[in-house]
């Protein structure tokens, strides 16, 4: 198991790297002057060229690289070339809000998609189960920002009941949470309704296992048998499909926090491309990379921890 | 104690038994055998109150007095593991690979006889004690794959006496089992069928576990119970085609001169026929080396026979 996990820990860093250097030649692949972004087309090239070496743009590629990524392993990503301040201290200011949303809409997820496709699974060919397959295929139909926009609607314009957008910071708890109810809500949907039926379909495989049949032979109740002894052996794709999920989340809350103008990554990723801020954008990308990586690697170790007999081999 | 009088099963595809009448009287061993399709295991899972959701029950099915035939789900579960419980063929499978096979065990007593954790420990240690694990108190923390086959139908067994089931049910209990082992589990059954007062139905193809492990034989085909009596003299003497058949199919270590052809297993031609395909009188109407034209329209009644019963045309009287 410590073997395992060591040799998946250096996977996990090697990924890391090659994301690294793949978001820094993208980057620097893009055309456009930073100095003339920042300068402005009325600039002279005298102080465009001196911005460029105060910058280290002038410096070969590969230097740029090493001082980027060595400034990286220690938390310094660089000045940003349009708030001036420093990228860690951007990120750090905006990545708890990311995380909550994303964190919050997964577990909502979570919740939803299992209640519902296990539900379905245990109603198999009734009205629950059609009912089930209906709702989900129209969750899975609405796109999330449209939803996002509906909702507003309904529950910040019409009844009122919780805030159109924005964020109180964190200061006031209360109306921090009510403001990520419907950002929540909007990224959770089109995932849950992906999730339950994917847990509905391993819930219904799982059922046709012998032990289904010894733990109904030695008089459990059908509930007992559906969570305690079908959920776990068919939990392998539902936490393959939560692992992708995942990335979506953090992804689709780029989307979503521009919908509701919450202060996250999201936002701040949008604005620093708007402002060629290039530095910023390669620091954030490199980011949701490492937060999409993660949750795989997660993922990897929760197979082994669900399944005893993957410890065996993993070792 | 447990006794089906008549009892049919009927599946969308057809009837899976037809008018099946079994008796069991505690500590009573009663072999059902049968081929692939035969209807036998349908008739482990009657008794369970286990039968697919599309199955209709006619007849009459009663444990302990109680009529089951049309009990609910609910009733049925009240009796499972504490008055009868069941063993299944394919011993890997039939244990949760993710657990441990002590939480397995310790699971009925824990949820169905409310035991607290340590009394459900000590009493899952005294199952396996008394089934024959060794080293039960480690074997209690493996998983399934970390145990031998008969390691694990033996775990099954435990699971199965949790609650002291006053009959157990095993369906083929042997087949997925070397020969050896198979044996060390059918004396195994019969031991704890004896030493607990167990009623044992055991369902097999097997006709030398059978004979070996009850005392009563039933033999199965189509869903009719065609031959009955004490298992000894039904398998010296079988009185219907079927069983002949049956009993001259079985695989024997016969003397052969070194280099002469190994002897063909004698085989009943054809296989079982799918339900709906089933001819509507005697259900061997069609593989009978002895067939007689009003076979297959003609139901036979069971015959009485020096050792219990047959059903067969050619046993009724005025038959050559």
């Amino acid at each position: 198991m410590l073997l395992f996990l060591l040799r998946r820990t250096v996977g996990f860093l090697a990924t890391l790297l090659a994301i690294s250097v793949i978001v820094f030649a993208v980057m620097n692949l893009l055309p456009g002057d930073p100095a003339l972004t920042v300068l402005g087309i009325d600039s002279t090239e005298d102080a465009r060229a001196a911005l460029r070496a105060q910058m280290g743009l002038d410096r070969p590629a590969a230097e740029r690289f090493l001082a980027w990524i060595g400034g990286a392993l220690v938390g310094d990503f660089g000045t940003s070339w349009s708030f001036g301040v420093p990228v860690a201290g951007l990120i750090a200011e905006r990545l708890p809000l990311t995380l909550s949303l994303a964190a919050s809409g997964m577990v909502v997820t979570l919740v939803v998609a299992l209640a519902l496709g296990m539900a379905a699974a245990a109603n198999h060919r009734r009205p629950g189960d059609w009912a089930m397959m209906l709702l989900s295929q129209l969750g899975i139909a609405v796109p999330a920002f449209w939803l996002a926009i509906l909702l507003v609607l309904l529950f910040a314009v019409t009844l009122r009941w919780l805030p159109p957008g924005g964020f109180p910071g964190w200061g006031e708890p209360a109306a921090a949470a009510s403001s990520l109810i419907l950002p929540t809500i909007s990224l959770a949907l089109v995932q849950s309704a992906v999730l339950a039926r994917v847990t509905r379909s391993a819930a219904l495989e799982a059922m046709r296992l012998d032990f289904v049949r010894t733990a109904r032979a030695t008089g459990l109740s059908p509930a007992r048998i559906l969570w305690r002894h079908v959920l776990p052996n068919a939990l392998a794709p539902i936490v393959t499909i939560v692992g992708m999920q995942f990335a979506g989340v953090v992804t689709g809350a780029i989307v979503i926090e521009n919908v509701f103008y919450l202060p996250g990554l999201g936002r701040l990723i949008f604005q620093s491309i708007a402002n060629r801020d290039l530095i910023t954008v390669q620091a954030l990308v490199l980011m949701f990379a490492a937060i999409v990586v993660a949750a795989n690697f997660l993922v990897d170790v929760a197979y082994v921890l669900i399944d005893p007999r993957l410890k065996a081999r993993a070792t | 104690m447990l006794q089906a009088t008549s009892l049919s099963v009927r599946l969308p595809a057809g009837e899976a038994l037809r008018g099946v009448d079994l008796s069991l009287a505690p500590g009573e061993r009663v072999g059902v055998v049968g081929e692939s399709g035969s209807g036998k295991s349908m008739l482990g899972l009657a008794l369970m109150g286990m039968t697919p959701a599309s199955a209709r029950l006619s007849g009459r099915l009663t444990l302990d007095g109680r009529d089951m035939t049309r009990a609910r789900e609910r009733d049925w579960r009240a009796l499972r593991a504490r008055r009868i419980a069941m063993i299944f063929q394919e011993p890997m499978a039939a244990l949760n690979p993710l657990r441990r096979v002590g939480t397995t065990v310790m699971e009925p007593l824990r949820v169905r006889l409310g035991l607290t954790r340590a009394e459900a420990g000590a009493r899952a240690l005294a199952l396996f004690n008394e089934v024959g694990l060794p080293d039960p108190a480690d074997r209690l923390r493996q998983y399934p794959h970390e145990l031998s086959g008969g390691q694990r139908q033996r775990a099954l067994i435990a699971l199965a006496l949790a609650c002291d089931p006053a009959i157990l049910v095993a369906d083929e209990p042997t087949t997925a089992l070397d020969a050896e082992v198979a044996a060390r589990i059918v004396d195994l059954l019969v031991r704890l069928s004896r030493d607990r007062g167990m009623a044992l139905v055991f369902i097999s193809h097997d006709l030398a576990a059978v004979a070996r492990a009850t005392e009563r034989l039933v033999v199965l085909y189509g869903g009719d119970v065609v031959e009955r009596g004490e298992v000894g003299a039904v398998l010296a003497d079988p009185r219907h085609p079927y069983t002949r058949g049956l009993i001259a199919a079985r695989p024997r270590p016969a003397p052969r001169a070194p280099g002469a052809p190994r002897p063909r297993l004698a085989a009943i031609p054809g296989s079982v026929p799918p339900l709906a395909d089933l001819p509507a009188g005697c259900r061997f109407a069609g593989r009978c080396p002895v067939e007689r034209p009003e076979c297959a329209a003609r139901r036979p009644a069971p015959r009485p026979t020096p050792h219990g019963l047959a059903a067969c045309h050619l046993l009724e009287e005025g038959a050559p």
